[in-house]
Parts: C-alpha cells; structure tokens; sequence
C-alpha cells in the first residue's frame, strides 16, 4: 500500500533522513521504533506532506506522494494522528472530528461515520460538545484517532501515541490501536514505547539517527539482543 | 579614527553648499536652499527614529514626539514669551516624560510587534486629538504660528527664517549632531544590549541586560531628537498644524522614508529624506507644469506623491527591505567578499 | 462643560449604544483577519472608504440603495482578496511589522487614488431616513438601521463560523495552523475566504456608514485609529472583546461629546485605552500576546 524509497529530508541544513526505503501492506500495523531524535516524527511527517522531501519517492497506492499538495495527500487515504495530539482546543470534541471530515469526500459520509466513531468510542460520544482542551491526555488521545477516522483513511500514521500518558493510559492507547487494527484499517505507528507498540505490530523496524538499521517481524525484533539491550534495558 | 574617504570629499562640500546654491542657481537661491534645509531637518528626525527602529522597536507615534516638541515651544513663546532656548528643552522634557510613561509599561510588559506599533499609534492619535482639542491656544486644525520677533532673525527668538543662509547651517548643524548621536549609539555597548535584546529578550536578560532601562534609554533619545526637530522646523517653516508635524500622516511618512532610505545604516535616513523630499517636490512641479495632468485629476493631482510613496513602500517592504543605501551597501558587501574568496582561492598553495 | 444627568445624557449613551454597532461591525472585520491569518490591515478604513464611494456613484449611477450597498459588499470583499494576494502573501513569513507597513503602503494608495479620482469635497448620498422621537431624545433612523444590520451580521458571521465546514476550518486555522493539511485543508484558500469575508464586512459597514457620513478621501483617518483601538481593547483577534470594547469605546465618544467637545470624548477614549493596555496589555478578552 504505503512504499517509500530511498527518501532523504530535512531541516534547513541539517538532514534527519537519509535514505529511507520501507513498505507498508495492507491489513499491516507496522511499527517503527527509535531513540529520541532518530528522525521517526520526521518520517510522518514527510509521508503526509508537512515536510518535503529532498530525495527518493513514496507512493500510497500507486499515487506519488512528492507530486500532490500537502493538502491532498489525505485524499490518498493517509490520515496522520500528529504527534502530541494537536486537538484544536478551542473546539467542541464534535467540532474536531467534523473537521477531520473537511474533504468533500468525506463530507457526504460525515453523519454515518459520526455514529461509527461514537460507537466505537463511547467516552467521546458522551462529551461531544466539551472543548477538545478541558479533555484528558488519554480521551484526547482517541478524540485525535477519532478524527483521523472521520477522513475514511485506509492507512493511519500514528505519531508516537503513548507520548506523555501516564502508563495506565498508554495501556488503553494500545488497546485501541488494537481496536481499530479490528475494524480493518492498516497503521503505521511510531513509538518510543519499544515493548508496547512490538505487542501490537505485525513487522517492525528500527530507526536509528536517520537511517533504518532493521527490519523484520515484530517477534524478531522483539528477540533480538540488540533491541533488547537499547531499547528494552534488557 | 578612520576618516572615510567620502567624508573627507563630502563634508567640505556640504560646507560650501550654499556658495555652490548661489554660484549655479542665482536666481532660484531660495527655493534649492529651501529644499536642501527641509531635507537636513527631515532627516535628523527620521535619524531620531532610526535609532528605535532598528532595534524592532517599530513605532508608528512619532509624529506625537515631533508634534509635543513644536506645540510646547511655540505656545509658550507665543503665550508666555518663553524664549525658545528654554522652550526647547521643556519641550524635550515633557517629550521624554511621554515616551517613558508609555514606553515603560510597554517594555516591562514585554509590549513588542504589532502591539507596540498599534499602541504608539493611539499615542499619536491622542496628541493630535489633545492638540485639535485645545483650539483656542493651538488653534485647532487650522494651525498656528509663533510669534515673529522683530524682523524675524533673532538669536534670542531662535528664529533665522528669512536667512536662508543662516537656516541653512543652523540645519546642517543639527543634521551633524544627529549623525554623532547615532555613531555613538552605533558603538556603544547599549547598541549590542539592544541588538541582543530585539532577537531574543529572554536571552539577553538572562545575561544580564537589563532590557527594559536599555529600551527606555533609547526610547528617551529618540523622542527628545524627534522633539528638537518638531521645534526646529516650526521655527523655520513658521508655521504648524496638527496634521504636518504631529498624527498618523507624519508617522507613517517618518517610518516610510526611513525603510526607504535604510534603517540599519547611519545615512540611511538622510537617504531617505533626500528621496522623499526631492521625490515629492519633482512631483509637485511636474504637476504644475503639466497641463494634462492637472485636467485629468485637477486639485487631486497633488495626491499623487502620496500614492507613489505608497506604491513605493509596499515594494520596498516586499523586496527591498534594507532600502536603498542598505540594499546598496549590501551588494557592495557581497562582492567583496567574493572578491575576496576568489582572491584566496587563487592565493592557496595548489596541491 | 455641561454636563448633567437629564433626557440628553440618556440620549448620548443611547446613541452611543447604535454608535457601538458601527463600531463593532468594523471591529469584528479586522478581528477575524488578525485572529485568522495573523495580520493587521491597517488599511481597513480606507477599504470602506473606497466602499463608500463605490455604493455613492453606485446609487447616483441609477441603481437602487440596496443594489448599491450589494455592489460595496461585493467590490471590497474582492478587493480583500486582492489585498491579501498581492500584498500580503509576500511578507507573511517577515516580522509582523512588515505586514502593518506593507498594508500602511495600500492606505497610502487608496487615499491618494481617492483623492485623485473623487477630489477633496465632501459628498453625501443624500438618503434621508428621517428620525425616531421619543420623550424629548431624537434617534436617527439611519443609526437605528445601522445598528439592527451590524447585530444582524455579526449573528449570520457567527451561525457561519459554527455550522459549515468553511467556517470551523477557519477557527480552527486560527488555533493550530500547522496541521491544517492533514485534515486536507488548503491554507490559502481558507485564507483567501477570510480575506473576502473581513473585505464583505468593511463593505457592508460602508454601506451603513454612507447613509450617516460625508464622504472624503481622508475619512479613514478619522475612524482608522479608533477601530485598531477598539480591536486591540478588546484583544487583538477576540470577536467578542471587540464587540465588548466598541460598546466601552462609543460609551467614552459619545458621552465625553456631550459633556465635553467632541474631540475630547475621543481623546478621553484613547486615554482609557492606554491605561487599560498597561495594566493588561492582552487587551480585556485577549488570550495571545
């Protein structure tokens, strides 16, 4: 679904990609895990457009990515869950997911997805008028997934989810990545949480200062010394 | 101290100006006299200014400081006969007092960008209001003048309007002590508190700079340079009025000729006032002379200036933002540094 | 000085509260360009300057008042849009000063092309709506008008803002710009939107203002300071601090003009400003500074 190729990127002069190659299939959650500053944000970002890229090509489903306006690549059928959230706080919890809706594609579908997210997340259905800022880390946290979903995505990035969730919130974080791989969408998910995020992928790799250094299942990676060492303190 | 050239050519020159006036223009003496005074007294103001604005403190109230420097002197001369040489400094100080009673809420608070342009603005506008207000002394929007002493050349009057001459240096005075002012903000250490302070406050107060006194400081020169010049053009104009040296108009005109010109280099002002002044007077007699103009627009054709300088400085913001003598300097600078790079290329040893 | 509290003090805060919907409506135009793309237009008044002397020759030309204040709303919502193209879009990324003077340049371009195409005399319209009189007060029917359509459009801006898609992208813009893409917004468009929208209501407020005021070049200057005043009050992007600021700000002109001269009820304002500005430089409702 998702191929990425030789990408390069950066900031300014400094470059936090060098070369990137990797794919994603459908039906997949694959994960991508890192130290700090190992350019993981980054990739996200270059996959939906917030930062061109300097090299290399990415397509999702045959349509080049490099090629389309940043505010097209949603009509790809990527969806990005930023990193730290990024609710609109001055918002209604309803007004961030209608937002989430804005393509004209996704605006006839609008009230039936409505009612599927608020299905599949009770919590927000109860506080769908609150403003998205008084909400909790862990119900902002689905309201940004939610609003990802309102596009009709095939594939959802997901930008370090667990980031700055007490641990009791990050387990239910995971449980609905794990939910929504249920409901059939493909996920490519970012996390420092090395342990968590090898539970719920299918394959892995790993992302040191820019370049991928690994690749494989999520049990390989979870075996292997390396990670274990590094990542795991193991 | 390093005499630069062009000072060495150009400061004789300036001496011997008026001879040249009279020598090339016999008949005309007055009016290029008259000219070249209105430009070194513009350009001490719009010095004046510079010195805040290239720090980012952008102010568009200006026009409040050269408006309080005119009104106060004029009015007590004509009032109180307060001769201007006392009547200058308390306009000074009543201009100084202003600019810090607002300025030092404004930099305590952090006040900057936007805010501080738009608050100056209501400053500005308060001035004008307060001077249209207080028509029966002021004489509202209609204007006034000071009182003529005798023939109208005075030394205790500070008045020189009929000599132009004498207007003339008394002007070329003035615009040289505002060159030194700026040279000696340029090098003292407040340039570099206030350079440091523009790009990052917190940075710079955590070094310990007090950012709010250095601002003050400079907030208090540039207003009492601005008053000084609002004083010194009544005198010689002989006439004010609330919307030629106070209001939105003159500051907006202060801060346009000063981008023009180059606000970061110590001429650029006077660039600046050379260039709006010599702009707005081709204008005014192209105009005049010009038959088909006058029909085609009649009295509005005077505006015209104004809408050149607009024009001009919306593509001056947009692609000259240094103005013309920055710009200009700059290029100078990058070519001899490549120059400069070529010459090192060619001087290293070839492997 | 007269000034006591009997029927004509009632009737100056009353007009003082019509006047405040004027104001308001020129506040809310500029509030939500800066609230939305970060930039003040000072040029604003001088848009509904040129407003009103379209709606002028519009109406003398033959056409009807209303179809004249529809060509205004009209002309100068395209006319934001040119100005935001043209002139704005270059320096977004400069220092926020850049801005200001760049659209101080377009003030200077359309007082002095107004000046040159219209001449310095004063016009008027010539409508006269006539007035209302109750007790011993007299309230201006065109004030009256003004203030019922300035209430009127700043409700249909509101429903705008809240119900379509177009509309929360643009509060949204305004709260966290950087993701807009991902929702698959076009961030110049929405721009372009807020543009025409801020431009419609400087025309709409032309409308109303030409029905009041003489028309001449420099009219601008007049109102101009007085609504970034109000904007900045109320703080700088808050649509209801604007609204909340113009009824305190007509309050001082009004009143101060009754007791005083007119010049001192708007000098009293800028006063009230300043010393509010100091001890909460937000502005009363401002959030960013």
């Amino acid at each position: 679904m998702l191929e990425l190729s030789n990408v390069d990127a950066g900031y300014g002069a400094f470059q936090a990609l060098f070369g990137v190659s990797m794919t994603v299939n459908a039906g997949e959650a694959v994960a991508v895990i890192g130290a700090n500053g190992a350019g993981k944000t980054t990739l996200l970002r270059v996959i939906s457009g917030l930062l061109p890229a300097t090299a290399g090509t990415m397509t999702m489903e045959g349509v080049p990515l490099r090629e389309i306006a940043p505010h097209k690549v949603i009509s790809t059928g990527i969806a990005h869950v930023p990193e730290g959230r990024r609710l609109f706080p001055r918002l209604s919890v309803e007004n961030n997911l209608k937002i989430g809706a804005f393509i004209p594609a996704a605006r006839d579908k609008f009230a039936e997805r409505l009612a599927f997210v608020y299905d599949l997340f009770p919590r927000l259905k109860e506080r769908s008028h609150q403003l998205a800022g008084t909400l909790s880390g862990g119900e902002q946290q689905m309201c940004a997934i939610a609003r990802a979903l309102m596009s009709g995505p095939k594939l959802i990035l997901l930008d370090e989810p667990s980031m700055g969730l007490a641990p009791v919130i990050v387990a239910q974080v995971f449980d609905l990545v794990r939910r929504i791989r249920a409901q059939g969408y493909t996920v490519l998910i970012v996390e420092q949480n090395v342990r968590q995020v090898l539970k719920i992928a299918d394959r892995a790799y790993l992302l040191e200062v820019g370049r991928l250094k690994m690749g494989g299942t999520a049990q390989e990676l979870a075996a292997s010394d390396e990670i274990r060492r590094a990542y795991m303190g193991i | 101290m390093r005499i630069p050239k062009t000072a060495l050519i150009g400061v004789p020159i300036l001496l011997l100006l008026p001879l040249l006036v009279r020598f090339l223009f016999p008949a005309a003496e007055k009016y290029y006299l008259h000219l070249l005074i209105q430009i070194l007294i513009w350009s001490f103001i719009y010095t004046g200014w510079s010195l805040m604005g290239r720090f980012g403190l952008t102010s568009l109230g200006h026009g409040a400081f050269t408006g309080i420097g005119a009104y106060v002197m004029v009015l007590l001369w004509n009032y109180a006969g307060v001769t201007p040489w006392i009547g200058i400094p308390v306009a000074v100080v009543v201009s100084v007092v202003v600019a810090l009673l607002v300025g030092y809420p404004c930099f305590h608070l952090r006040i900057i960008g936007h805010y501080f342009a738009l608050l100056t603005l209501a400053l500005t506008e308060f001035v004008r209001l307060c001077i249209v207000g207080l028509r029966d002394y002021t004489g509202g929007s209609l204007g006034t003048q000071p009182r003529r002493f005798g023939d109208g050349i005075s030394l205790y009057a500070l008045q020189f309007e009929p000599d132009r001459v004498l207007s003339y240096y008394i002007a070329l005075a003035l615009w040289a002590v505002g060159l030194y002012i700026w040279w000696r903000v340029d090098r003292g250490m407040e340039r570099y508190a206030l350079d440091a302070a523009s790009q990052d406050e917190d940075a710079a107060s955590s070094v310990g700079i007090n950012v709010t006194r250095e601002k003050l400081k400079i907030t208090a020169i540039s207003a009492a340079m601005c008053a000084v010049g609002g004083a010194i053009y009544a005198q010689y104009q002989m006439y004010i009025g609330p919307e030629t040296i106070a209001g939105l108009g003159v500051s907006l005109n202060i801060v346009f000729a000063v981008i023009a010109g180059g606000m970061w280099v110590m001429l650029g002002p006077t660039v600046g006032a050379v260039f709006t002044q010599v702009l707005s007077e081709g204008l005014r007699v192209t105009i005049q002379g010009s038959t088909t103009l006058q029909s085609v627009f009649g009295q509005g054709a005077l505006a015209l200036d104004t809408m050149i300088y607009g024009l001009l400085l919306i593509l001056f913001i947009i692609y000259m933002p240094k103005g013309i003598l920055g710009t200009l300097l700059e290029r100078r600078e990058k070519k001899r540094d490549r120059v400069a790079a070529v010459q090192r290329a060619q001087a290293a040893p070839s492997p | 000085m007269d000034c006591q509290l009997d029927i004509f003090f009632l009737e100056a805060v009353l007009n003082g509260l019509l006047l405040a919907g004027l104001l308001a409506l020129l506040a809310l135009g500029l509030n939500l360009i800066f609230g939305v793309i970060d930039v003040v237009w000072i040029c604003y008044a001088e848009l509904v300057m040129v407003g009103m002397y379209g709606i002028f020759y519009a109406h003398k030309g033959g056409a009807p008042f209303l179809l004249a204040a529809a060509v205004g709303v009209v002309l100068i919502a395209l006319a934001g849009m040119v100005l935001h193209h043209f002139v704005i879009r270059p320096v977004l990324d400069s220092a926020p000063i850049n801005q200001l003077l760049v659209t101080g340049g377009v003030l200077f371009v359309l007082q002095a092309a107004a000046t040159m195409a219209f001449g310095i005399e004063f016009r008027n319209i010539g409508i006269r709506l006539g007035s209302y009189n109750v007790l011993d007060m007299s309230f201006s029917y065109a004030r009256i008008v003004t203030f019922a359509v300035a209430i009127g459009a700043m409700v249909l801006l509101w429903a705008f803002l809240q119900r379509t898609y177009i509309g929360i992208a643009i509060r949204a813009i305004a709260q966290d710009r950087q993701i807009m893409p991902l929702m698959g917004v076009d961030q110049r468009r929405v721009y372009l939107v807020t543009s025409a929208i801020g431009g419609g209501l400087a025309g709409l407020a032309a409308a109303l203002m030409v029905l009041q005021f003489d028309i001449y070049p420099q009219i601008g200057l007049q109102f101009g300071p007085l609504i970034f005043m109000i904007c900045v009050l109320g703080g700088l992007g808050n649509m209801i601090g604007g609204f909340v600021a113009a009824f305190i700000i007509s309050e001082f002109i009004a009143v101060g003009g009754s007791c005083f001269a007119t010049e001192w009820g708007y000098a009293i304002a800028f006063l009230f400003f300043m010393m509010v500005i100091f001890i909460r430089p937000q502005g009363l409702f401002g959030g960013k500074s």
